[in-house]
């Protein structure tokens, strides 16, 4: 059949083909695909051509996100001291990696799993490439990976909700510079990487190129988010008003539909996982998703009115603002400002609901803070911003002002001025303050000195009670999964009261802060206290640590 | 990992790649604003001028079309156009539609003329053969009997030759009766992702298996490689992937208001007809090889690919059955589980695409699409993907048993079915077949 295909020659063929090579006539290049369009750069968006102000967008972006890295970096598995909360995700992504179970106990929906399973890919593959001092500074340098990636993400959002480079520069210095914000970036905290995936889909909803596979994208990192720290489902209007305002109406059906689609896919797997395991409804004998979610929106003990000086809520907001009130507080009154300014109304939006949402009486978790200060950074550069590009530089110049423009001229540099004194005076020198004790102190010693001591002294067949910080230390260690147990699964677990039924079952109990505070968990840990007595201690004290031997019968 | 869990992976996994290729390719026309408009034929210049002008050879070839011939020729003759002639082929064994050609060409004396094709069997490549040294216009247009052809159109293609300094331009073409049949709103979308989408892909990557009519190659071009496969049963796919292996440049354009209608056939048994010879031309133009000369690795893989697409619709017809029955009753891991609802997922995303491609249909058409269209658009995903599944089996099948003796079989079944089918176009053909059957 190929006779057929060449009758003449090949040179007949080149000679009768219209190349494509030859210069076209153009009648009207702006419907010729490639033709008035300039060439653009598939992940930005941003126009191909270098120009100046593209290389001083790179350099300023670079500059402050190297910043943002160094601070985060510097100390970081010594500041803050690590805390149970990060051994909980990182011994449930060892379990996961080793015996492919959602957790080393049963998984109770109290969490959807992406944020464990993010950290458990990063246990198997990168983290091999980087030693760690312990598990849980395993799990923080993810989070400084993380950090890094949020600081690009909130420049490259800040410059696609239009604000100058200089403006996207500073909100990522605010954003990763607050000593409030690099202590809980150091955490191994699933807000953190909820953080990073509700900027990745706030970044993509606002494709310049309104590209539908960016809108896919928006649609699974926003379920991607949702699946790793639940309140992240608080964020979908506004990813989804950002998507309805880049859109425009010849794609626009057919953009929500992929979003919709992208958000779906990924959204139905927790309750389908659910199902598969016969979980999604509470049934005699097991645990289920609709109890998880019930809990965590009804039943977690109230933490009481911020307003009130004696509620856990109170302390837990005092506690933010100790390490840092600019950032959240000039963040939230940015953003009533902002709310004057269109082109970032959707992101004060988000933070003002975020913040209202502090006030309903109703469980107020430590890290809840996490997820504003991304926002909190971008809407105080974004209101800077637009209140420095009010100044009529050039109608001043050629004097033609009525009253009021000259009125504005005149307060523009007057409270740009202010601010610049504010920052200068007061916010720099205590940031400095906060951040050098991160970057310097060793916040974390007892733990690591209360672990040594327990590998030196106590045998590998004792039976410990600890918390998760100790347990993935010692695990590490070599001491067996099940003889090290986290203290809040007594009483609650029934695998664990089968193994070890009282207090007589442990040889010795590692006390930290965290089981100091939660004795009123259940009756078990009260009583394996009380007959225990301390053998060492480390550090003073509310951080002290202090391994105790249980009195033998 | 148990042995059932790995089938449940494979599974999986095959059905979700072919899905996500699919529904990408779906969606390949809308992917930016930009590309949408790019898939319009372009904006008419104010000054005719400006386009050097083409004389046009329409060729239409009919066979046991007499009830509509006339209204289509009268169509074709009202062009507007300056330049056009229309070569209406008919058989020298079918006098009742020589007839009805003849009338029209005393009608439209300046523009219809009548070819009689001698060959035997008689088919559609080979009736197109019989038009071609008859041709004197630069470019050479094919249309089926039933077309329903835009008056505008000409002049777009005229402008697409001239724009994108074309080889061939394929003109959109769209079934329209939706609400005829359970399927008839599937067989219509399937056109609609096919020429507003899926042949904008191909034309962008160089390979293009061309449509069956509102199709214009460059006459010079096409006596070069000698017009049609007098013997493939789908000649038109198969002179673009010629085309394509030679390098020729084909545009794409699909606008609304410019697409040829056409009608879905008749019967369900007419359309799994037609899709079988479609498949089974298909793998002819496979076997033949001419796409292994074209230039990318990437090019061959998107040939061998879409040459032998009815083998993997078969195969996933046949599989998603098997795919939900395995996430119903097969005891594995929940992940292995979770990872055999892909497909499903990918078949509702499908889904949800379609009813925004509805709304667009609609409106792009000025039809009306009812409650009871989106229901049945939902309703028949899989009876419809079965239906493909024993189109493409039965292609398979025969295709196979042709190749002892494949030239003397190939005849009688050409024979019996009547003209060779085109692909897409061959409806009102088949509705006289299965009438005369």
């Amino acid at each position: 059949m190929t006779a057929t295909l060449f009758r003449d020659s090949t040179r007949t063929i080149e000679r009768i083909l219209t190349r494509p090579s030859a210069p076209p006539t153009q009648l009207d290049p702006a419907s010729q695909p490639g033709g008035r369009r300039r060439r653009r750069n598939r992940w930005s968006g941003v126009p191909r051509r270098v120009s100046p102000g593209a290389v001083l967008g790179v350099v300023l972006a670079l500059a402050a996100v190297s910043a943002v890295a160094w601070v985060t970096a510097r100390n970081m598995y010594a500041a803050p001291m690590r805390f149970d909360d990060e051994g909980t995700y990182l011994d449930q992504a060892r379990s996961l990696i080793r015996d492919g179970d959602l957790s080393p106990y049963t998984y109770w929906y109290d969490h959807p799993p992406v944020g464990w399973i993010l950290i458990a890919g990063w246990l198997v593959g990168p983290s091999h490439l980087w030693d760690a001092p312990n598990l849980i500074g395993a799990g923080r340098q993810l989070m400084l990976v993380v950090t890094v990636a949020s600081a690009l993400l909130v420049y490259l959002l800040g410059r696609r909700l239009g604000m100058t480079r200089p403006a996207g520069a500073a909100a990522v210095l605010l954003f990763g510079l607050s000593p409030l914000a690099v202590s809980y970036h150091r955490l191994v905290l699933l807000d953190n990487l909820a953080v990073l995936l509700v900027l990745a889909a706030f970044v993509l909803a606002l494709s310049p190129g309104r590209r539908l596979s960016a809108a896919f994208g928006s649609g699974t990192a926003l379920a991607g988010a949702v699946l790793t720290k639940e309140t992240a489902l608080l964020m979908a209007p506004f990813v989804l008003w950002l998507l309805l305002r880049t859109v425009v109406p010849a794609t626009r059906r057919m953009s929500l539909a992929v979003f919709g689609i992208g958000f779906g896919a990924v959204a139905v797997l927790y309750p389908l996982y659910a199902l598969l395991k016969s979980e999604l409804v509470p049934g005699p004998d097991r645990v289920s998703l609709w109890q998880g979610i019930t809990f965590q929106l009804f039943e977690r003990k109230s933490s009481g009115s911020v307003f009130d000086p004696g509620s856990d809520a109170y302390g837990v907001v005092t506690g933010w603002l100790d390490m840092d009130a600019v950032l959240p507080v000039a963040g939230v009154l940015a953003a009533v400002a902002a709310l004057a300014v269109r082109r970032i109304r959707p992101v004060a939006g988000a933070l003002l609901l975020l913040a209202a949402m502090m006030l309903r009486p109703g469980y107020l978790p430590v890290p809840y803070v996490v997820a504003m200060l991304p926002l909190a950074a971008l809407v105080i550069a974004g209101v800077g911003d637009s209140v420095l590009r009010r100044f009529p530089a050039r109608d001043l110049m050629h004097r033609r002002l009525s009253g009021a423009q000259l009125v504005t001229a005149l307060l523009v540099p007057l409270v740009a001025f202010a601010a610049v004194g504010f920052v200068v005076e007061r916010v720099v020198p205590r940031w400095r303050a906060g951040d050098r004790v991160l970057m310097t102190r060793d916040q974390d010693r007892p733990y690591r000195q209360a672990s040594a001591w327990v590998e030196k002294h106590v045998g590998k067949d004792e039976v410990l009670l600890v918390d998760n910080v100790t347990r993935t230390d010692l695990v590490r260690a070599g001491y067996p999964s099940d003889r090290v147990v986290w203290f809040t699964k007594l009483d609650v677990d029934p695998a664990v009261e089968k193994k070890h039924p009282s207090w007589h079952s442990y040889d010795y109990v590692v006390t930290s802060s965290v089981m100091r505070t939660a004795l009123q968990v259940g009756p078990s840990l009260g009583a394996t206290l009380e007959r225990s007595k301390p053998v060492a201690t480390f550090g003073h004290g509310e951080h002290r640590v202090v391994v105790r031997k249980v009195k033998s019968q | 990992m148990s042995l059932l869990s790995a089938v449940v992976v494979l599974t999986s996994l095959f059905l979700g790649v072919v899905g996500a290729l699919t529904l990408g390719w779906m969606l390949y026309a809308w992917r930016t604003p930009e590309a949408l408009r790019a898939t319009r034929f372009a904006p008419q210049p104010a000054a005719t001028t400006d386009v050097p002008g083409r004389r046009f050879s329409l060729v239409v070839p009919a066979r046991h079309e007499d009830a509509v011939l006339a209204h289509t020729l009268d169509g074709l003759a009202a062009l507007e156009h300056d330049d056009v002639e229309i070569l209406c082929v008919v058989g020298d064994d079918d006098p009742v539609t020589a007839a009805v050609a003849e009338a029209a060409a005393q009608r439209h004396p300046s523009r219809v003329r009548v070819v009689v094709d001698h060959s035997v069997p008689k088919n559609k490549p080979k009736a197109l053969n019989a038009a071609l040294p008859h041709c004197t216009g630069d470019v050479v247009g094919v249309f089926d009997a039933e077309d329903e052809v835009s008056p505008g159109l000409l002049r777009a293609i005229e402008v697409a030759f001239h724009r994108d300094r074309a080889d061939v331009v394929q003109g959109g073409v769209q079934l329209m009766n939706i609400r005829s049949s359970w399927w008839s709103l599937r067989n219509c979308l399937e056109y609609y992702f096919w020429f507003r989408s899926r042949l904008h892909y191909h034309a962008d990557r160089e390979f293009i298996p061309l449509g069956g009519n509102t199709v214009f190659v460059r006459t010079e071009l096409l006596r070069v490689v000698d017009g049609w496969d007098p013997e493939c049963l789908a000649e038109d796919c198969d002179l673009g992937v010629r085309l394509s292996a030679l390098g020729a440049t084909v545009s794409v354009a699909y606008e609304p208001a410019l697409v040829t209608r056409e009608e879905t056939p008749g019967t369900l048994r007419a359309l799994v007809k037609q899709r079988t010879r479609w498949n089974q031309g298909f793998l002819q133009v496979y076997r033949k090889g001419d796409w292994r000369r074209l230039e990318t690795l990437r090019q061959r893989l998107l040939a061998r690919y879409t040459l032998l697409m009815p083998f993997v619709q078969a195969a996933a017809g046949l599989l998603v059955p098997v795919s939900i029955a395995m996430i119903l009753f097969a005891k594995t891991p929940p992940a292995v589980t979770l990872l055999g609802f892909l497909p499903l997922l990918i078949v509702l995303a499908g889904v949800a695409v379609e009813v925004v491609a509805v709304h667009e249909f609609g409106r792009d058409f000025g039809v009306r699409v009812r409650l009871r269209e989106y229901v049945r658009l939902v309703l028949g995903v899989l009876p419809y993907q079965w239906l493909l599944a024993v189109a493409a089996v039965r292609a398979g099948w025969r295709e196979a048993r042709d190749e002892r003796g494949w030239e003397k079989t190939e005849h009688t079944g050409a024979h019996r079915d009547g003209a060779a089918p085109s692909t897409p176009a061959t409806s009102e053909r088949d509705r006289v077949t299965e009438a005369a059957a």
